[in-house]
């Protein structure tokens, strides 16, 4: 098959872009976003489009993320295993989060 | 679920102070946000299995209660969920920043890295450019919201009281209609950057 020529997305297109990221398409609309996702094109836009909106995302949030440091330090271990307890899934991360802090202090 | 939003809407410095005294009903509305965070972002992050999603969740939970808990977080001007996802999604992309980096350093070490960080620098110029682009076009009042928080790194708070809002609640809603309408200019520059490449 030979390469896809480059063209315009259409008005149609951008919107079914749009509307994908934020989960606004009708069944007909995802069916049809599905099938011009197979044009290497056409995922390409789409890559793009998300890049840049993830991108733009994280600078309007930035003021919530400016402190990603998770501080092991001050917390009370008995604490937060209290706290964690009925969710596994978060117990088994705190404990993850705190080897790995183990583990760099270690190499330092 | 609308009760669930709205207590989960604005955490005031009292609600704060509950969640450090141990009270667990935040903690127990974040996890039920879970499946919806990993559901509505493989799209986001489409490198990502659900495993990995629901792993990034789980450490911007734990960033957002250790830091409740430290005192790190004193007063808050989005909803603990709003908090939540903002920090897993942030996490998700230094992730997949390292990965790039790491495929990279497999095939030879200084070169790539320089070439990579060349590459991210000429792409973070082409975001930057785009989102201007964008904002040009952008009546005056959301080009100055904008510019003010995404620009002047100025906090919701900060542009409530710039702008005269009457609360940091009316500001968050506005920024939310300015920033989809951005999103939509840049796809939009996006096409006419693609078609002047092509044409020259």
């Amino acid at each position: 098959m030979g390469k896809e020529q480059k063209r315009d997305l259409t008005e149609v297109e951008k919107y079914l872009i749009e509307d994908y990221f934020n989960d606004k398409l009708t069944p007909a609309g995802l069916q049809k976003f599905q099938e011009l996702m197979k044009s290497e094109q056409f995922a390409d836009w789409v890559d793009k489009y998300r890049q840049v909106t993830l991108w733009l995302d994280s600078i309007a949030e930035q003021e919530l993320i400016k402190d990603l440091e998770f501080d092991s330090q001050s917390l009370d271990e008995s604490e937060m295993q209290k706290a964690f307890a009925n969710y596994p899934l978060l117990m088994k991360k705190f404990r993850q989060m705190k080897q790995e802090r183990k583990n760099n202090e270690k190499k330092k | 679920m609308s009760h669930t939003l709205t207590f989960l809407s604005h955490l005031a410095s009292e609600q704060v102070d509950k969640i450090k005294h141990g009270n667990k009903v935040v903690l127990e509305q974040l996890e039920s946000f879970r499946e919806c965070f990993v559901f509505s972002h493989l799209k986001w992050f489409p490198h990502c299995n659900s495993a990995q999603l629901s792993d990034a969740y789980s450490e911007a939970v734990i960033i957002f209660y250790t830091n409740l808990q430290s005192g790190k977080i004193e007063e808050m001007s989005a909803s603990a969920k709003t908090y939540v996802f903002a920090v897993a999604k942030k996490l998700l992309l230094n992730e997949s920043r390292k990965e790039a980096r790491y495929q990279s350093l497999d095939i030879e070490v200084s070169t790539e890295e320089q070439e990579q960080e060349k590459k991210e620098k000429l792409e973070y110029n082409q975001k930057e450019q785009l989102v201007l682009e964008g904002l040009k076009e952008m009546g005056p009042q959301a080009r100055q919201m904008l510019e003010l928080l995404l620009i002047k790194g100025k906090s919701i708070k900060e542009v409530t009281r710039i702008m005269n809002y009457s609360n940091t609640r009316s500001a968050s809603t506005a920024k939310h209609k300015f920033i989809i309408k951005l999103k939509g200019l840049v796809a939009k520059k996006l096409i006419e950057w693609e078609r002047n490449k092509r044409e020259t």
